[in-house]
């Protein structure tokens, strides 16, 4: 049987998904031999995962015969050579120090270091820094958009569930804004994950999903896969969840 | 030290050594050029599928592999032992083939991600000239929905058929073992469609 014919033959949502999902490593040889012996009792009496390990040894067989463009490995290392050989003969300069140093070393030039500068306490720098940071997070609070929550490691936090879920992406300046609406358009239709969008200020939007695979909620793994994929395709310069309104 | 060793599988070598690859890297990190120029060579080929996959481009893909290898010579005194060497140096090449992505996408806005590389198929598994044409066009609809995947899953696709586990996977693209299987599933579903899809629009 082909493994296009095998792969429509297996039905896409079924009640051993939790199986299914480590079927891959199966087939690959790099599960224990426990989880192994688990597993393939359980394939041994179901139809669906007999297919699905036929389909999926196939397919990493494909994958590993492959014929493409094969790299000259002799080549490549003559090349290597001669660029760590460059390396050795002209190091890269070291990377340029802090802008924060500066002044304390324009100083120091000027006095030389046999010339002791006072210092603050430890404690009092750090204090005074709290203290900035805390004005700052003020500051920033009156904005529309909570930056507390706007990092992208909070889409990327586990498969929790989550309905009516708005995020805030912010694209490189250059991009008009038809180019974005055309790369938001193709986006929604190509993925599993369906959205409105509407433009908050140049560059910045604010897309609501509307449905997804599992409905009205969405998985924050797959939002966060959907962002990956954005992101390769484009510049965005700032990606994070919005409050959730009332 | 603890021993790392790794076993070459058929495909990427004749041999069966087994190496001591910890040993081998605390060698390149005293600037032993030899112990770089074996791994080099072990190595390379690896390397070069698994980012040609994910970046489509060949010459990009020698790049990234050239940059990945070079920094295995840099920083080899970096490695802290925590994963195997293998995991380490894939880890890198993911690092910088996501970096390599970023950049051409800054350069080439809005070119769709069919790649530059041209799909070979191996026929050489039947003689019968139908059959053969029968195979070569499911594994090139195959390949072609692979190419469709995005590069984190693509990267995790590949990485499986190269043998590593979860955990490995996971140590590499940075994310936990569970991401990887959601990953991986997601592909799946992905895979499904595009490959039904495709062939219901061809048989129309």
């Amino acid at each position: 049987m082909s493994l296009i014919s095998m792969i429509k033959r297996i039905p896409m949502r079924n009640s051993h998904d939790e199986l299914i999902s480590s079927l891959p490593w199966l087939v690959n040889g790099s599960l224990s031999p426990e989880k192994s012996a688990k597993l393939q009792n359980h394939i041994d009496q179901c139809e669906t995962c007999q297919l699905e390990v036929e389909a999926l040894t196939k397919l990493q067989t494909l994958q590993n015969r492959r014929a493409e463009t094969v790299s000259d490995a002799q080549a490549s290392l003559q090349r290597m050579r001669l660029r760590i050989n460059e390396s050795e003969k002209n190091p890269v300069a070291a990377a340029p120090l802090p802008w924060w140093t500066w002044p304390l070393n324009i100083v120091r030039q000027l006095t030389g270091d046999g010339v002791r500068l006072p210092s603050l306490p430890t404690h009092s720098a750090t204090a005074a820094a709290v203290l900035l940071l805390a004005t700052l997070l003020i500051l920033q609070s009156d904005q529309m958009i909570d930056r507390s929550t706007s990092d992208y490691s909070v889409l990327s936090s586990g498969s929790a569930t989550q309905t009516g879920i708005d995020l805030y992406v912010r694209f490189h300046p250059s991009l008009t804004a038809q180019e974005v609406d055309q790369l938001l358009a193709d986006s929604s239709m190509g993925n599993e994950i369906l959205f409105t969008w509407s433009q908050l200020d140049s560059g910045e939007y604010k897309l609501s999903v509307t449905e997804s695979l599992e409905g009205s909620s969405t998985s924050l793994t797959d939002l966060s896969e959907w962002v990956e994929e954005l992101k390769s395709r484009t510049e965005v310069l700032d990606v994070g969840l919005l409050p959730n309104q009332p | 030290m603890v021993a790392d060793t790794m076993e070459l599988s058929g495909w990427q070598s004749s041999t069966t050594n087994v190496i001591d690859e910890h040993a081998e890297l605390h060698l390149i990190s005293n600037q032993n050029q030899a112990a770089f120029e074996a791994l080099y060579l072990r190595y390379h080929p690896r390397i070069f599928r698994f980012v040609l996959r994910m970046l489509q481009s060949p010459d990009l893909a020698e790049e990234v592999t050239s940059d990945t290898l070079h920094a295995v010579w840099t920083s080899a005194g970096s490695f802290q032992g925590k994963s195997s060497v293998s995991t380490w140096i894939f880890g890198i090449a993911y690092r910088t083939a996501l970096k390599a992505i970023r950049s051409r996408k800054r350069h080439t806005r809005f070119t769709d991600g069919a790649g530059d590389s041209e799909i070979l198929v191996d026929t050489h598994v039947d003689n019968d000239p139908a059959v053969k044409t029968e195979i070569a066009a499911e594994t090139k609809a195959v390949y072609a929905a692979i190419d469709k995947l995005n590069p984190a899953q693509k990267a995790v696709a590949e990485l499986i058929a190269l043998g590593y586990s979860s955990i490995e996977i996971g140590r590499i693209v940075d994310c936990p073992a569970n991401t990887v299987k959601t990953r991986m599933f997601h592909a799946r579903k992905k895979l499904h469609k595009l490959l039904v899809a495709d062939t219901a629009t061809t048989s129309e």
